[in-house]
């Protein structure tokens, strides 16, 4: 013990518990590797690969706002159906009353967000798998619902032609266009979730998370913070659904089926559930495989399982609890 | 003035089962007060009702007068009462230091746009919390651990880290889950030590539930004791000790004196 007395840091002056390491080089390093790999898609030619970046982009804004949530403690599977509201607000109020796109995004991503807020000001008193089965049937509702309501979604048509995005009157009608704008909220998003967990309501989503009892003994409302997260997490998805109703120019209830909401969990579990890293290691890896795949679509869903018993048998902390990604990410490793 | 912990024919039953029946007691300011008794006597439940992790049947716990009951346990931290864990309850993933972090985050005011954005206010009230945090961990004796992850600990450094936690709330009053539970003879005297330099460092009143004879009887200045739910006795620790019921109850089983 006494050793370890002796290289105590000296007295923290305020700062040193937001400080998230020095710029060392691997750190320096590491974000020059990144730069470069989110400027390559700017100098593909194959749109095959620029349509995968531009997925990519939008599944890291998805997933980052599921990181917030999962790091309370919670999960949701219905994330599919809160980018589903963003898109089709977005849409409607874009064809119906002619706004432009920015307010019309921002208006899906306040609607998930209210959405969000009063399914989780319900059912957040549920901790553990009830939660979990609940966000389940709240994403079947949505598809149902609209399925159902034909006469203003299309029902199972969906609806088509949808505008590409323009703001300011700068069109991104090309792939590339589109890839910096889905690389830019991307990355927005990420730089969100590093000022937020530097905060003190980021340190309260990790208490929340880490030990929700004690949490609760020091004055911090388990569920209120869960409700933060899925508010403003579900925001994200909004905004995504925004993005993706004008990028693909078509949205219909089966874009927004179960199965996207678990391919989003799968992101984050394989990259990483507990770090900043994690929507953006599980996003670069697990949007592509399904392409690659496509010879084998019957197996495909059969490789999944076997690589998340795996990554949870020897990785719960998903790639981003590598070595090298913890020092990337500042940890005295 | 107002005792700062006024309990007052606080009951619950489960079905037909009466845990805790019409437990009165005072604490006053700056005292410390051990609740005492046989296993299943109710100790952990009038804590759990006093700090609002269940709520009673009936009855009322005042804080300085206001009235704190049933709410629950965020709200209750936030009105000044404070409590720790019979385990060791820490975020063992988290340093020493982001610990006590969390547990003064309920003093933060700022909204979080404010947080976001660093505004001056909520700045100045980082560097407040820094100062406290440094003194807490003075006074706890973690200072020198303060940048280990708490999961590293030994245990009984754990336990007092579960003190600090509960310090850096700031509250008035303090209730400690059998602080000594797991702890060895040294380790615990450390403890009654700590408890005491706290009540002179912060002026807070102490209420305690606790096996440990000879803590309770070396650091309480008066001794509930409950059995099967009632309190049967109350006094200093002499009191208690001459109690023929308590006795009888309780001290007459030796294996608890010295447990």
């Amino acid at each position: 013990m006494k050793e370890e007395t002796t290289i105590a840091a000296p007295a923290g002056s305020g700062a040193d518990i937001e400080a998230a390491g020095g710029m060392g080089p691997l750190r320096w390093l590491a974000l020059i590797v990144f730069a470069g790999i989110v400027a390559v898609p700017l100098f593909m030619t194959s749109p095959f690969y620029i349509h995968l970046a531009v997925l990519v982009c939008l599944n890291v804004t998805i997933a980052s706002g599921l990181l917030m949530l999962s790091r309370t403690g919670q999960l949701s599977l219905c994330q599919a159906a809160f980018v589903g509201v963003g898109a089709y607000v977005s849409v409607l109020t874009g064809t119906h009353f002619a706004f432009p796109f920015l307010l019309s995004a921002l208006l899906g991503a306040a609607a998930s967000a209210l959405v969000a807020f009063l399914l989780g000001a319900a059912i957040l008193r549920l901790r553990g798998v009830y939660f979990v089965l609940i966000t389940f049937a709240f994403g079947e509702l949505f598809r149902l619902a609209m399925l159902q309501a034909a006469p203003i979604t299309g029902g199972a048509n969906g609806i088509a032609g949808i505008p590409s995005a323009s703001i300011f009157g700068f069109d991104f009608d090309t792939r590339k266009a589109f890839y910096c704008l889905a690389a830019a909220v991307a990355l927005a998003s990420l730089a969100f979730l590093l000022a937020l967990f530097r905060t003190a309501k980021g340190h309260a989503i990790d208490a929340a998370g880490q030990n929700p009892n004690l949490a609760e003994a020091t004055g911090i409302s388990v569920r209120n913070t869960q409700l933060f997260a899925f508010t403003v997490g579900s925001g994200f998805a909004g905004l995504t659904g925004a993005l993706l109703a004008s990028y693909v120019g078509y949205i219909s209830p089966e874009s927004f089926n179960t199965s996207v909401s678990i391919g989003v969990v799968i992101m984050l579990v394989v990259g990483g559930r507990n770090s900043v890293l994690g929507p953006l290691i599980g996003s670069f890896i697990m949007t592509p495989l399904p392409e690659l795949f496509r010879g084998a679509v019957q197996s495909q869903n059969i490789f999944y399982g076997v690589a998340l018993i795996l990554i949870l048998r020897f990785l719960p902390q998903g790639i981003a609890g590598l070595r090298l990604f913890r020092r990337i990410e500042g940890e005295q490793v | 003035m107002a005792p700062a912990l006024q309990v007052e024919g606080l009951s619950k039953t489960f079905g037909g089962l009466k845990a805790v029946q019409d437990l009165t007691f005072d604490v006053e300011e700056g005292a410390i007060l051990g609740l005492i008794g046989p296993n299943g006597a109710g100790k952990s439940t009038a804590f759990n009702l006093i700090s609002g992790s269940q709520k009673p049947t009936s009855g009322s716990v005042r804080l300085a007068g206001r009235d704190i009951t049933g709410l629950p346990p965020d709200r209750v931290v936030r009105h000044g009462l404070a409590r720790t864990f019979q385990s060791a309850s820490v975020y063992s993933g988290a340093t020493v230091k982001e610990n006590l972090f969390r547990g003064a985050i309920s003093n933060i005011d700022t909204a979080f746009p404010g947080q976001l954005f660093r505004t001056g206010g909520y700045r100045r009230r980082l560097a407040e919390i820094d100062k406290e945090i440094e003194k807490v961990l003075e006074v706890s004796g973690l200072a020198p651990y303060r940048d280990r992850l708490a999961g590293e600990l030994a245990y009984g450094h754990q336990k007092r880290l579960g003190v600090a936690i509960g310090l850096a709330t700031r509250p008035s009053v303090l209730l400690l889950d059998e602080p000594a539970a797991g702890l060895n003879q040294e380790e615990s005297a450390e403890l009654g030590r700590l408890l005491k330099t706290l009540r002179q460092e912060y002026g807070l009143t102490l209420l305690f539930v606790e096996h440990h004879m000879a803590l309770v009887m070396e650091v309480c200045e008066r001794i509930v004791v409950l059995v099967q739910g009632c309190k049967i006795a109350e006094g200093t620790p002499e009191e208690i000790r001459n109690n023929p019921q308590v006795v009888e109850a309780y001290l007459g089983a030796p294996d608890y004196a010295y447990a």
